[in-house]
């Protein structure tokens, strides 16, 4: 079995793109076989198979980004199929053996001797049950945009794919690059007056993607925001023994208490440990992962930390330092920064006070950290004023999830957390 | 302009090219004294003589072969089978040899005759009278198969048809005889054989037709009209050669295509054009193509039969609905 990555074709190279898959799941490969079409950011060219075997699993869209070293695909055996959690979901894969019956159905008279295609026996490879049902339209449309047809449910006859479940799903995906060739289906484009000169830029993919999710989650999830101040003094003096004779490379930082203090109070309040699914109803999770938003030149990425329910501070700050290495080298592994059920945003180090952050979806909410100013606050009863380092952090909410109280109530026990730090060591 | 029936059409398109062209006479069963069974050759005896409107015996098979003989050695046949029904009994003279002969003779020898008359069903004549069978004339390498629909069609289709130096099977309708409309009165005025009309635009299917269900579909596409369904409707004209062209047109507009005939449906001119628009226009179809035609059975004596085994509106409109599922 082998793994068929994002292949680094160029110095400055960091991401490619899949733009189309020139085999099918399930189709044979031979030994330096072309198998995918990819675009860096100088060329396109054609991904080639190493192994010879069958193209088991294909891993990443067509029009999706990666870094390279992705996993874009398996060959293997015919019949292995690597389970995987995958980024993209919805893989509606119409798996009907029957055969339409799509002779004859005119309203006439029934002395035509024709029958309907039984249940014959198909000689085809073993993706005959992936096989989905499409109008010609429908899949040259698809074709044209790099779209996966099994992403899309049809609504025709039979459950067969048409023109306007195409389209239907166009309005809700990214559209990575324009079609290849002049579209014969003429749709007029959209232009935008610009009136104020400038220069015009294309986004990168990733920009482009940026775009996309902040956009679907904005539209689609009823934010709501709520701040809380956290006294950092306890927290800051706590690291400081903890990281005393650590190495430069080994040292637990605040954002590491900040990750392990969100697991704590997610157990205490798992409401928020949730997810609004599309059918409407409420998932709550049982494990934690947490999605730690990191900076990287072309943009963001959010990598998770895994199971942080089961993991020590010293463990999430190790992981946390690898997963961010990675990040910034491009090579996170999609499995990497997806199925978070919780995420965090700091901006403290750049000196920002607060801010409010966009829910990353499916996650229930978001917190946002901004920077730990030492300030003068008012202490105890009496009117005596001391020097605190405050911290404020801002949780954005899913509001079909939980409630102004629920993510208070996550916010008092984060604070308490933290100005308790000793618990996080537990 | 002036406006007419299709048979005076007919008439005029004759009356035109015998002026035109002194080689150019007409044959068949009571064409000349009795004025043509449907008056589509009325007066041209009078006009032109019995040298140029021939009085034939009842023999299809004569008739035929005496149009092809006089083909290849340079005359111009407009040769009439009162129905196509009869030409049946000329089958061996139309297939093996005016269509064949060019091929065969290397190119030598020509065979620039026209067949024409009435074909399809009339009202009540019956299992044996009432056929169609353009797809087996469209079948055999050779012919030009030709069908006109409305009067114009008739006058410019039948000249362009004598001027073409290929045997030209010409298929009219009975029920299309006393179909008046508006036709061109100048003299050169002709139709390229081959070419399809779009007498209807639309965008959202495409009807393809001919002869009298031409007709039919213009009367589903006002009905749809009010359900706010958009049809393209195409005349034809000429079945060999297809407008191929015309009609990827429309399907690149349409995605969809639903073919209307009065013929038999099994192994017919609808199966022929279906085929094609899968072969090169797979990649514009939106949905499976949808075939109105005749039922497969001989046609009914019996009134309510006879309407039963043909096209209606009703049809075409339920057809197209499903198009649209």
């Amino acid at each position: 079995m082998a793994e068929v990555r994002m292949p680094k074709m160029g110095d400055g190279m960091e991401e490619g793109t899949i733009i189309a898959w020139l085999k099918k799941e399930g189709e044979p490969v031979a030994k330096g076989e072309a198998i995918a079409e990819i675009e860096t950011d100088k060329a396109r060219v054609p991904l080639e198979s190493y192994e010879e075997g069958v193209l088991t699993k294909i891993l990443v869209q067509p029009g999706e980004t990666v870094p390279i070293g992705t996993v874009v695909a398996i060959v293997g055996e015919p019949a292995a199929q690597k389970t995987d959690s995958q980024r993209s979901n919805g893989a509606t894969v119409t798996s009907s053996t029957e055969e339409s019956k799509n002779l004859l159905s005119s309203a006439q008279t029934p002395i035509n001797t024709s029958t309907p295609l039984s249940q014959a026996t198909r000689t085809t490879s073993a993706s005959s049950e992936e096989r989905v049902r499409a109008s010609g339209l429908a899949r040259s449309i698809a074709k044209q945009y790099g779209i996966d047809l099994h992403q899309i449910k049809g609504t025709g006859p039979n459950g067969r794919i048409v023109e306007r479940d195409v389209r239907a799903f166009l309005q809700t995906q990214t559209k990575p690059t324009a079609p290849a060739t002049a579209p014969t289906v003429e749709r007029a484009p959209e232009t935008v007056p610009t009136t104020v000169p400038g220069q015009e830029i294309q986004p990168s993919r990733m920009r482009r993607a940026i775009a996309e999710r902040t956009r679907k989650s904005k539209q689609n999830i009823p934010h709501f925001y709520v701040t809380m101040v956290i006294e950092m003094d306890r927290a800051r003096t706590l690291l400081q023994e903890l990281n005393a004779d650590a190495s430069d490379g080994n040292k637990i930082t605040i954002n590491d208490l900040i990750v392990k203090a969100c697991a704590i109070a997610l157990t205490r309040v798992p409401e928020v440990n949730a997810s609004w699914t599309d059918n409407n109803t409420i998932v709550r999770h049982e494990a934690i992962h947490i999605g730690i938003a990191v900076g990287i030149e072309e943009g963001l990425i959010v990598p998770v930390v895994r199971d942080c329910q089961a993991k020590t501070l010293r463990q999430i700050s190790a992981e946390a330092k690898q997963l961010i290495a990675k990040a910034r080298s491009g090579q996170l592994k999609p499995e990497e920064y997806s199925g978070s059920t919780f995420s965090i945003s700091n901006l403290g180090m750049m000196g920002v006070d607060e801010f409010t952050a966009i829910i990353n979806p499916p996650d229930a909410a978001i917190l946002a950290v901004g920077g730990i100013f030492r300030e003068p606050v008012v202490v105890g009863d009496s009117d005596e004023i001391a020097i605190r380092a405050r911290m404020k952090v801002t949780l954005s909410a899913d509001h079909r999830v939980l409630d102004g109280v629920v993510a208070a109530r996550f916010l008092q026990e984060l604070k308490r957390v933290l100005e308790a730090p000793l618990s996080l060591l537990s | 302009m002036a406006r007419m029936r299709y048979n005076q059409a007919l008439r005029l398109a004759l009356a035109e090219e015998m002026e035109r062209d002194p080689n150019v006479f007409i044959c068949g069963e009571d064409v000349g004294q009795y004025q043509g069974t449907y008056r589509v050759t009325e007066g041209l005896f009078q006009r032109f003589g019995p040298r140029r409107v021939l009085d034939t015996p009842i023999s299809e098979i004569g008739i035929a072969g005496l149009a092809t003989g006089a083909a290849m050695v340079g005359l111009r046949p407009v040769a009439e089978f009162m129905t196509w029904s009869f030409a049946l009994e000329a089958m061996d003279q139309l297939v093996n040899h005016a269509a064949k002969i060019t091929y065969m003779s290397s190119g030598r020898i020509h065979c620039p005759v026209v067949f024409r008359g009435p074909a399809g069903v009339g009202t009540q004549l019956s299992a044996q009278h009432s056929q169609s069978l353009e797809s087996w004339y469209a079948h055999t390498p050779g012919f030009k198969v030709v069908v006109p629909s409305t009067p114009a069609d008739a006058k410019g289709l039948l000249k362009a048809a004598i001027r073409d130096d290929n045997p030209v099977i010409f298929m009219e309708h009975a029920s299309l005889y006393g179909l008046a409309g508006e036709v061109p009165e100048d003299p050169d005025f002709t139709i390229p054989l081959g070419v399809a009309s779009v007498v209807r635009e639309g965008s959202d299917v495409t009807l393809i037709s001919y002869l009298r269900c031409l007709h039919l579909c213009l009367k589903a596409a006002e009905i749809l009209e009010k359900d706010n369904i958009s049809c393209e409707v195409i005349d034809l004209r000429t079945l060999v050669p297809l407008d191929m062209d015309t009609l990827l047109r429309s399907i690149k507009k349409t995605h969809r295509a639903v073919v209307v005939h009065d013929e038999w449906r099994n192994v017919s001119i609808s199966a022929e054009i279906a085929a094609r628009l899968y072969e090169q226009g797979y990649d514009e179809l939106d949905a499976p193509i949808e075939r109105v035609a005749g039922a497969d059975v001989p046609m009914p004596y019996a009134r309510n039969l006879e309407r039963a085994a043909i096209p209606n509106e009703n049809e075409i409109v339920a057809a197209v609905r499903r198009t649209l599922a």
